[in-house]
């Protein structure tokens, strides 16, 4: 069991990805299946950025064990006001600047429920948590 | 496929000189950080004008070993620094996208 913690920075794109760097360098460390890797660390990225972007700050919780690698990203608000919207691939509320630095296209979430075995997400004003799981011995995704 | 075969008058290679021996296969070109997360494939050059820390971290999530930055886009030092801790090969050129992809089809090198 390995179980790690990342401070994500509100708003400021030069740090974003730390954690998730540092995510692969642990699964690498452990050779883990390079196609796993590509998928959760691409789905790691995406919500890193996000919290990054849209909140006031937060972190994730890295939870290894013999099965499954869990990522819990956890911020203290604005929240997300309707999931389903902000679900479709397409629609973002990011800014001119987090789309000069290359985000903000609204594809984040789409690529993040596409690479992840379960997504949950859960959304108030107070915060947002998004739970991530990752089965280590179950098959290749066809789709990533 | 390796760097120095890119490398001429129109392709300048930025980051430390022994990375010119990194290998590539293919590329993918993109101004859209996600889309290079959804639809690159390991190994790729990433083509892109948008020149930012996201741009490198983003090569290093998902193993793009070869940046092309066009237009002669500003490349920062501390982007540099960071490319060359992870062994990916930063290039640039005041070629547009579309034309980095053309050049590099003629070359035979994707």
């Amino acid at each position: 069991m390995v179980t790690k913690e990342y401070q994500i920075i509100a708003h400021n794109m030069d740090f974003a990805g730390r954690a998730s760097s540092d995510v692969k360098r642990t699964l690498k460390a452990l050779s883990m299946d390079n196609y796993l890797i590509k998928r959760i660390c691409s789905a790691s990225f995406e919500a890193e950025i996000n919290v990054v972007i849209h909140s006031v700050g937060g972190y994730v919780q890295f939870n290894l064990d013999n099965e499954k690698v869990v990522l819990d990203f956890y911020d203290d608000g604005p929240g997300i006001f309707d999931i389903e919207l902000a679900m479709q691939e397409g629609y973002s509320t990011a800014s001119e600047l987090d789309h000069a630095n290359g985000f903000g296209a609204g594809m984040g979430l789409s690529n993040i429920k596409r690479s992840a075995d379960i997504m949950l997400l859960e959304s108030s004003p107070d915060g947002t948590h998004m739970k991530l799981t990752f089965y280590i011995k179950e098959k290749h995704h066809e789709s990533l | 496929m390796k760097v120095y075969d890119i490398i001429n008058e129109d392709f300048k290679l930025m980051s430390q000189q022994d990375l010119i021996t990194v290998e590539f296969q293919g590329c993918y070109a993109t101004d859209l950080l996600s889309a290079a997360i959804k639809s690159s494939k390991p190994g790729n050059i990433l083509i892109t004008i948008i020149s930012h820390m996201n741009t490198i971290a983003t090569a290093m999530m998902v193993d793009l070993p070869v940046i092309i930055f066009t237009e002669s886009r500003k490349i920062d030092q501390v982007m540099l620094d960071k490319a060359n801790e992870v062994g990916i090969a930063i290039i640039s050129t005041p070629l547009l996208t579309h034309e980095v992809i053309i050049n590099l089809n003629q070359r035979g090198l994707i």
